[in-house]
């Protein structure tokens, strides 16, 4: 399984990829929306789950599931987003874009592997 | 006829516990709140502080000295102190600063929008002529102070209220 985290925070993709990877994914990750897609575009293999910060310089992560749900090639790839943004509508709008679930920081590791599990990416007591 | 939409800020209290949780989060060791009326410390501090634009206007601001700033950043970092280096600790603060911010950001309006994480490393260098501290609370960790405030700009829309 592989997954990709991408926050402009070095320190949260960092407790990102060792939460994820737990789980056994192997994780890239990215600094911003823009550096993601080069990330994806160079990868030979689609990662199975993205944890997509919103506030992000370059290209935001509203953005970037915009793009990535606009690429055919990316339609296997599901998203989760991961950030401060906690208003409805902000979780409306992430959802409306393309977003599959919706994580919102702090969280705790319980959290993160719920959402995992939610989305079919891991299985109970894994 | 305009209505001021009046926007409702944290509590001392509200602002303890959305601290407490973002640490309880990410770092060992309990926060202590501290409550005692003492002098703002004029040592060596750093801040983090995000801006929130909207219904109210303002900025978060977390202040800690650089042995509590390295030793967030090692925990965050899952690393020694001595291995800390000086982006690293901008990227630690900046996140507590945007974690934190984030919270509060949900409670004054969702219209409202908040910044990238900014860091400064000496704190006498910050200066915010045009706005005043509304909120503050102030905490001990390993030994270190850690003070979160929240700065309203004078000319906020809304303006906030307790």
């Amino acid at each position: 399984m592989h997954a990709i985290v991408i926050d402009d925070s070095s320190a949260m993709r960092m407790i990102l990829r060792r939460i994820v990877s737990q789980f056994g994914f192997e994780v890239a990750e990215a600094s911003n929306g823009r550096e993601a897609l080069e990330v994806l575009a160079a990868s030979d293999t689609v990662p199975d789950v993205a944890l997509v910060d919103w506030n992000m310089p370059e290209m935001n992560g509203l953005e970037f599931i915009q793009a990535v749900r606009a690429d055919d090639r990316y339609s296997k790839l599901t998203l989760l987003m991961v950030t401060t943004e906690s208003e409805q509508s902000q979780i409306v709008r992430a959802l409306a874009a393309g977003a599959h679930e919706y994580l919102i920081k702090p969280f705790t590791p319980d959290a993160v592997a719920e959402k995992l599990e939610l989305l079919g990416l891991t299985t109970a007591g894994v | 006829m305009s209505v001021e939409t009046m926007v409702s800020l944290p509590s001392d209290v509200e602002m303890i516990e959305i601290v407490t949780q973002v640490w309880a989060s990410f770092l060992d060791d309990e926060l202590l709140p501290v409550f005692a009326d003492a002098a703002g410390s004029t040592g060596n501090r750093l801040v983090a502080w995000v801006s929130i634009s909207g219904e109210w206007t303002g900025h978060l601001q977390v202040t800690t000295t650089p042995g509590g700033a390295r030793d967030i950043t090692a925990g965050m970092f899952q690393l020694e102190a001595a291995e800390v280096e000086t982006g690293e600790v901008a990227d630690a603060i900046g996140e507590i600063a945007n974690m934190i911010g984030g919270t509060v950001k949900g409670m004054v309006g969702a219209s409202a929008a908040l910044s990238l994480p900014q860091v400064v490393l000496d704190a006498s260098a910050l200066i915010s002529p045009d706005a005043h501290e509304v909120v503050q609370v102030r905490f001990q960790w390993r030994g270190e102070p850690i003070e979160v405030s929240l700065w309203e700009r004078r000319d906020s829309n809304g303006g906030g209220q307790r």
